[in-house]
């Protein structure tokens, strides 16, 4: 059989060559595959997770900014208590304050009350949570007295979280 | 070896054509109804659409049968021309020649190939008889193999076990026999005057076996006027065999023998018109496949690397986009891009999620429920299922209840009444004083993160 002419020849040096390498790419392209999906699918998965932290961090942030617009005028606790608790003459007061953070801090304070109405315990504790900023109930304890609907004594610790600027008005 | 020349020219039509002396026999075949038909043409008309198939004669030609000493036919081929050359009395150099057939044989450790070829000077010679009749086949078939061939299409009985056959096909200048057994083609003489005594000479070893049955045709165009009652006599008696059959249509025989082997093919395939003498449409052809070929190939080549290179570029854009995203969300949570490196990202922001939490989580309290609600609740709750609460000790993760109820009942009913969404209860027994009527209960509710 007579050989092809060259430019035949050439073109199926360029053809082989093409398909070669074609078919080359492809098969490690196919092998890739699987472990690209895999890791696509962590990476949505990590996405997901990032939105759901950066939602976190929002309400973060939207905390931070709702404390800093409280600045408005506040009645001490102590005046409170006393409005609450009239006649209750053993009031025990107990007050911190700690950086939280530079320029935020956290005022605490415990006060001990006895032989007062739950009832009244609770709205003290409405009245307080209603300042700007509030006044959070954060731990405590409390005994029963012998009579219904009164408590024998009780322990309670508020903390409020101050903003920068806001110097501490009690 | 086993082509078909219709492929390769995508004819649809073909001429087979064969000179008795300077007179030409042309026949014309065709498929209908994917059955192989025939027409006698009084001349060429051939179109483009048409081959031309011709062949060298008996006299003018070679078959051989070769025994190469190789099991596997694709090595047996290769030896082929080496064992081809030992055999022939002039160099294999000056001649055509094709691999007709490759069968395995009994003993399983030889091959036995069928080659056809003749001289280039005996091809060329052809060649210039067929051009001066005005006929330039494309085709060069070998007359004994091509009557054989055309036996076993018009007379299948022919390929029975223990069948041995043979063809007479008388023509003005020659008479050729071909001979086969079992349907396979043995081998093929040339005479040039029907004489009896000259084919009996040349007959005999085939007819040597008592146990075949015996089988004989007669074809060609001049079948009618040598076969006198006279010769036929003299020749069954001599050969000791029966009265050649007329085939049908015998003058046209070897025409249609190369007309439907050019347009069908078939087992026995070949053209010895290649090499030099292949004609430049061929070549052509051959050239234009090839190229066809290689461009089918580069085409598919190139769309293998077109859709790797998709692949390649969608996959980089699709890590890159995710990537952004995870990046971005990052940033926004970190807030410094550095404190997020590559792959790192949610790592990242979870730490620095933990971090901000720890410190800012009392920010955050004023946007929880109260305790104080879930103080109070305890204690209405407790006092509607006639419980008794001593003590209760709570911070922002915990409340811790001690009293006592009226039975056991009641403790549980509390236990499932402060039950809620973001807090668990747990319900433990408390050794009462040994005095003490009404169990002692500790309920611990924990808040769930």
């Amino acid at each position: 059989m007579k050989p092809l002419p060259r430019s035949v020849q050439a073109l199926w040096l360029i053809a082989i060559s093409a398909f070669l390498i074609g078919t080359v790419s492809t098969i490690i392209s196919l092998m890739q595959m699987k472990s690209k999906m895999s890791t696509w699918h962590r990476k949505s998965r990590d996405i997901y997770q990032l939105s759901a932290l950066r939602t976190e961090r929002n309400r973060l942030q939207a905390a931070m900014r709702m404390h800093e617009q409280w600045r408005g005028p506040m009645t001490p606790v102590q005046n409170m208590a006393g409005t609450f608790f009239p006649g209750v003459s053993h009031v025990n007061w107990k007050e911190s304050s700690d950086l939280l953070a530079p320029g935020w801090r956290i005022n605490r304070l415990t006060l001990s009350l006895a032989d007062v109405p739950a009832d009244t315990v609770f709205r003290f504790l409405a009245a307080v949570a209603s300042n700007n900023p509030p006044w959070n109930l954060e731990s405590g304890n409390l005994q029963s007295g012998s009579a219904s609907g009164r408590l024998a004594r009780i322990e309670l610790t508020l903390s409020r979280v101050q903003s920068p600027g806001v110097g501490n008005a009690e | 070896m086993n082509y078909s020349p219709r492929l390769l020219l995508n004819r649809i039509t073909s001429h087979g054509v064969d000179l008795d002396g300077n007179t030409p026999i042309i026949v014309e075949a065709f498929t209908r109804n994917g059955r192989i038909a025939y027409r006698k043409v009084s001349s060429d008309n051939s179109t483009r659409k048409t081959i031309v198939a011709s062949c060298m004669l008996q006299r003018e030609s070679f078959t051989r049968w070769i025994t190469i000493p190789l099991a596997a036919p694709r090595k047996a081929i290769r030896v082929v021309s080496t064992l081809l050359d030992i055999q022939l009395p002039f160099a294999l150099d000056k001649c055509e020649y094709s691999v007709v057939s490759v069968v395995g044989n009994r003993d399983s450790k030889s091959t036995s190939a069928l080659v056809a070829g003749a001289r280039h000077s005996e091809i060329a010679s052809r060649l210039h008889l067929l051009s001066a009749a005005g006929f330039s086949p494309h085709v060069m078939d070998q007359e004994g193999i091509a009557l054989w061939s055309q036996l076993i299409e018009e007379e299948p009985q022919v390929t029975s076990a223990n069948v041995t056959a043979v063809l007479f096909f008388f023509a003005s200048n020659r008479t050729t026999i071909s001979i086969g057994q079992n349907g396979r083609f043995v081998a093929a003489h040339s005479v040039n005057s029907p004489d009896v005594s000259m084919l009996q000479r040349i007959l005999r070893p085939y007819l040597a076996s008592p146990t075949r049955s015996l089988m004989a045709f007669r074809s060609g165009p001049s079948a009618l006027t040598v076969c006198t009652p006279l010769f036929l006599s003299d020749l069954c008696s001599s050969l000791q065999i029966s009265e050649p059959q007329a085939v049908r249509d015998p003058e046209s025989f070897l025409a249609r023998a190369c007309a439907r082997r050019a347009l069908m093919g078939d087992a026995y395939q070949l053209n010895l018109r290649s090499g030099k003498f292949q004609i430049e449409e061929h070549k052509l052809q051959a050239s234009r496949r090839a190229r066809h070929t290689a461009v089918v190939l580069l085409l598919a080549g190139l769309a293998l690397c077109t859709s790797s290179a998709f692949w390649i570029w969608a996959e980089n854009r699709r890590s890159a986009e995710l990537q952004g995203v995870s990046r971005q969300l990052a940033e926004s949570i970190v807030g410094n891009p550095k404190l997020a490196p590559p792959g790192q990202e949610l790592l990242a922001a979870q730490r620095s999620i933990e971090e901000q939490k720890t410190i800012y989580a009392p920010l955050l309290a004023p946007f929880e429920p109260p305790l104080s609600d879930v103080l109070q609740r305890a204690l209405s709750s407790a006092l509607q299922n006639g419980a008794n609460v001593e003590s209760m000790t709570f911070n922002g993760i915990s409340v811790i209840l001690h009293g006592q109820a009226p039975d056991w009942a009641a403790c549980e009913r509390l236990s499932v009444a402060l039950r809620e969404p973001a807090w668990t209860t747990r319900l433990e027994r408390k050794d009462a004083p040994s005095m003490a009527s009404r169990p002692a209960f500790v309920l611990r509710m924990t808040r769930i993160p």
